[in-house]
């Protein structure tokens, strides 16, 4: 015969597992929900509010991420307390009993048995026995002969999931409530942070210590960049070291394969090869002879200079191109701030800020000559000087820094420099009462081979003809008829 | 001289259960219908309380209480109930007897001195007619000139009254109406109810039934069946439930349901779980059971509880029964596990 007291007991024991499981699923999904959002906030912002031109910033995304970390933890540590708690309160006898009636059908004898026989209550209590106990006793055996508590108290995930979905789906519209209200349009500044921090993740991935130790300053530099809080001159001495430390990580690069540089000067460096031919002429817009030449040896001086290879000199170019442009956003943002007539005023943000004539003669309008002396030039070394292109822009690929002053002053740019400066970018430029405008003309685009013309089509055209000479005389006075001589991507230079 | 042969808990359980059915046979051969009050008289018997019936005249109140005390072979008698009813035509008076030239007073029983006493009508007597039955009802004795007299067991009142023709009526005092273990309400017999009852009544035959014990051994066998519905056990959650029950039906009492805050004055006192608890046991063991169940409690509720609330004024004038209330509470009141 079955004795019902150690099946009840055996039931009581399984629905203390199943009523902790239960307890501790109600808040399983909330908390594996903020734990999933917290490690993947990147992956989501990247789908969503980035995709839209929105950003966070590291701050906030890091709150962020912290706050959904700190309500998994919570969470978590909610589910082991119900769960615990669930546990001590399912340890009852006679509820066990209860539970076990209604799985048996047994019209409350097992309550009955149970209240009077329960192991944990004092022998006093045996003393409510009547005569008819043993009876009892039998015919609770007699349900419980077949009864499985396993079976019987079988464990329910489903329900206490779907119980704790709105919780979950709640804690989703809650951080997309949050992500609306605290993103916000990035500025110029938290653009060129993140292609930094994303350069230095690059680098960090290296084996190297010294890729490493690098991209830790370009990260710190980064941080310094987006950090509203620092005063410009931080940011640009952040800036400034990151330069420096990229510019010693070039030279150790270099040195040790200083003498491979001159056999290896024939060499495929097509990427590179506009870079010595940039530098090196600025002002002239001849088509110098000997261009095939030159570019072909400044080629091999550059890739015989690169010790990892043409991708990491592209790699380190862009990080130069980068940290420069991030100096002139914090100078340009400080001179706007400086000059902006009013504190607070709307033309804060990618709108151009009245500043200091570039016309004006002065160093003020240079830019800062830290700045200019961390641009990488390509120089060749002592043996390839001669070879040099004397004066022929075409002979680099890319020779946009050598047309000179362009009323944009000699901004430090690199010879692979791909464009111009966009409206918000660069040093502040005023330029009033322009009888004319001077644009510089993109020019023909020549392939390393030499010789033949591959037109870019890529390059920034005008929609409507226009001349870079001065208006005739006849028609400054007249009024004009054609609104599109100024292309309209220049338009709000001109006040 | 050998030792009695030891009677196992299932062949006593067995034999409740048969006497029982053969006590509702035999009354069921001459009353037509009202099952519910045959059981609940018998039950209410077994329980060692008094029923309260209430019907219109013509129903066979009285035929069923004679009839149930026939079956199970116990003394029968019955007062009529009128306005000039005196106490002492009910327990009994000492009357001056003279024997041998000496003049002495001796006690002659009165009516309650019976096994089951029914008391007809008993709300057209007075309060202090009424009040008679009081201590033997309770007590189980009455005492008559400074002497008590002890009423043999089992002993039970079967009483009667008319829900109409209340004029010239004394309404039992509520201390008697909780001394009922039961109030069972008797209705008109359905059509082929009452086509038997002429059947049967009507007819050259007549119907009677036969007692279930020898006249003698009566009262000791129905007195262990008796202490056998005692030894049926409580679960400590059933007994939660009746006091929750009671605790419901209690105005202003703890989880007391909004309808009894608003009809009732009183509640039930603690004599209501008394009788729940006994029926419950009588109902248990009547299903072969020898623990109480919620089923069991359940089906005791209204007859056990429902003489024990006292409506208030609007109730009456709502005309708001107590049935219903119990009704309610019962439902709002869920079994803790069903």
């Amino acid at each position: 015969m079955i004795n019902p007291v150690e099946q009840i007991a055996a039931a009581r024991r399984r629905l203390k597992q199943v009523a902790a499981l239960r307890a501790g699923l109600t808040l399983a999904l909330p908390a594996l929900t903020a734990l999933v959002l917290a490690a993947t906030l990147d992956a989501i912002g990247e789908a969503t509010w980035e995709r839209a031109g929105y950003a966070l910033t590291p701050a906030r995304l890091g709150g962020l991420r912290t706050a959904l970390a700190l309500a998994g933890v919570v969470a978590l540590a909610g589910c082991a307390l119900m769960a615990w708690r669930a546990w001590r309160e399912a340890d009852d006898f006679i509820e066990a009993a209860e539970l076990v009636d209604d799985a048996v059908g047994g019209h409350q004898e097992i309550v009955t048995l149970a209240s009077l026989a329960d192991p944990a209550e004092p022998p006093a209590q045996r003393e409510l026995r009547t005569p008819l106990f043993p009876l009892l006793w039998r015919r609770a055996s007699g349900y419980l002969e077949r009864f499985d508590p396993n079976g019987a108290f079988a464990f329910e995930v489903r329900r206490p999931l779907v119980r704790s979905l709105p919780i979950a789906a709640a804690m989703v519209v809650l951080l997309a409530a949050v992500a609306l209200a605290l993103v916000r349009p990035p500025s110029a500044e938290q653009v060129q942070a993140r292609k930094l921090r994303a350069a230095a993740q690059q680098l960090a991935s290296s084996p190297s210590s010294a890729d490493k130790d690098l991209a830790a300053k370009i990260l710190a530099a980064a941080d310094a960049l987006e950090n509203p809080k620092l005063p410009p001159p931080e940011k640009l001495a952040r800036l400034a070291e990151a330069m420096s430390e990229l510019q010693k990580h070039e030279q150790q690069g270099s040195s040790p394969q200083q003498s491979a540089k001159n056999t290896s000067g024939s060499g495929n460096g097509k990427n590179n090869s506009g870079k010595g031919a940039g530098q090196g002429n600025g002002q002239s817009q001849d088509s110098g002879n000997g261009q095939g030449k030159s570019q072909g040896q400044g080629q091999g001086a550059n890739q015989g200079n690169n010790p990892n290879g043409p991708k990491g000199k592209e790699q380190i170019v862009e990080l130069q191109n980068d940290l420069s442009k991030a100096q002139a956003q914090v100078e340009s943002g400080a001179e706007s701030k400086n000059n902006a007539p009013k504190p607070g005023h709307g033309d804060q943000g990618n709108a151009l800020k009245p500043g200091s004539n570039p016309n004006k003669s002065g160093g003020a309008q240079k830019p800062d000559a830290m700045a200019q002396g961390n641009i990488p030039l390509p120089r060749p070394d002592a043996s390839a000087k001669g070879q040099l292109p004397a004066g022929g822009t075409k002979g680099g690929k890319n020779d946009k820094g050598g047309h000179g002053d362009t009323h944009l002053g000699e901004f430090p740019v690199a010879e692979n420099f791909p464009r111009f400066y966009k409206p918000g970018e660069g040093p502040a430029i005023e330029i009033h009462d322009a009888r004319y405008v001077l644009f510089r003309l993109p020019t023909e685009v020549v392939s390393a081979s030499g010789g033949k013309l591959v037109p870019d089509t890529n390059r920034p055209t005008a929609s409507v003809p226009y001349a870079n000479v001065p208006l005739k005389a006849e028609r400054l006075d007249a009024t004009p008829q054609e609104r599109q001589l100024v292309p309209p991507r220049y338009r709000d230079l001109i006040h | 001289m050998g030792a009695a042969p030891q009677i196992t808990p299932t062949e006593r359980v067995a034999e409740f259960r048969r006497t029982f059915a053969r006590a509702e046979a035999e009354v069921g051969k001459v009353i037509v219908g009202h099952q519910d009050v045959i059981r609940k008289t018998l039950t209410a018997l077994f329980a060692g309380g008094h029923v309260l019936i209430e019907g219109v005249p013509g129903l066979g109140k009285t035929l069923m209480c004679k009839t149930a005390s026939d079956a199970l072979g116990l003394s029968f008698k019955r007062i009529q109930f009128t306005p000039d009813l005196m106490p002492s035509d009910i327990v009994g008076t000492q009357v001056l007897t003279e024997a041998d030239g000496r003049r002495e007073f001796h006690f002659k029983p009165g009516p309650i001195f019976a096994h089951v006493v029914l008391g007809d009508e008993i709300n057209r007597a007075t309060p202090k007619t009424q009040s008679a039955v009081l201590e033997a009802m309770e007590e189980r004795q009455v005492t008559v000139f400074g002497m008590t007299y002890p009423l043999e067991p089992p002993f039970m009142v079967l009483a009667t009254q008319n829900p109409i023709e209340l004029e010239g009526t004394y309404p039992l005092p509520e201390a008697q109406m909780d001394r009922f273990l039961f109030k069972v309400v008797m209705g008109s017999p359905k059509p082929e109810e009452l086509r038997e009852i002429l059947n049967r009544t009507t007819g050259a035959t007549t119907h009677t039934a036969q007692p279930i014990f020898p006249v003698a051994s009566a009262p000791v066998a129905i007195e262990q069946l008796k202490a056998l519905v005692r030894e049926v056990m409580v679960a400590e959650p059933l007994e939660r439930y009746v006091i929750g029950i009671i605790g419901a039906c209690t105005p202003n009492g703890p989880g007391a349901i909004p309808e009894v805050s608003q009809y009732l004055r009183f509640g039930p006192s603690p004599r209501g779980a008394q009788a729940l608890i006994l029926c419950s046991k009588v109902n248990a063991l009547l299903d072969g059971r020898v623990s109480v169940s919620y089923d069991d409690v359940a089906d005791a509720v209204v007859p056990a509880l429902r003489h024990r609330l006292l409506r208030n004024f609007q109730a009456e004038a709502e005309n708001v029964s107590t049935d219903s209330i119990l009704d309610q509470a019962t439902k709002r009141l869920k079994k803790p596990r069903a």
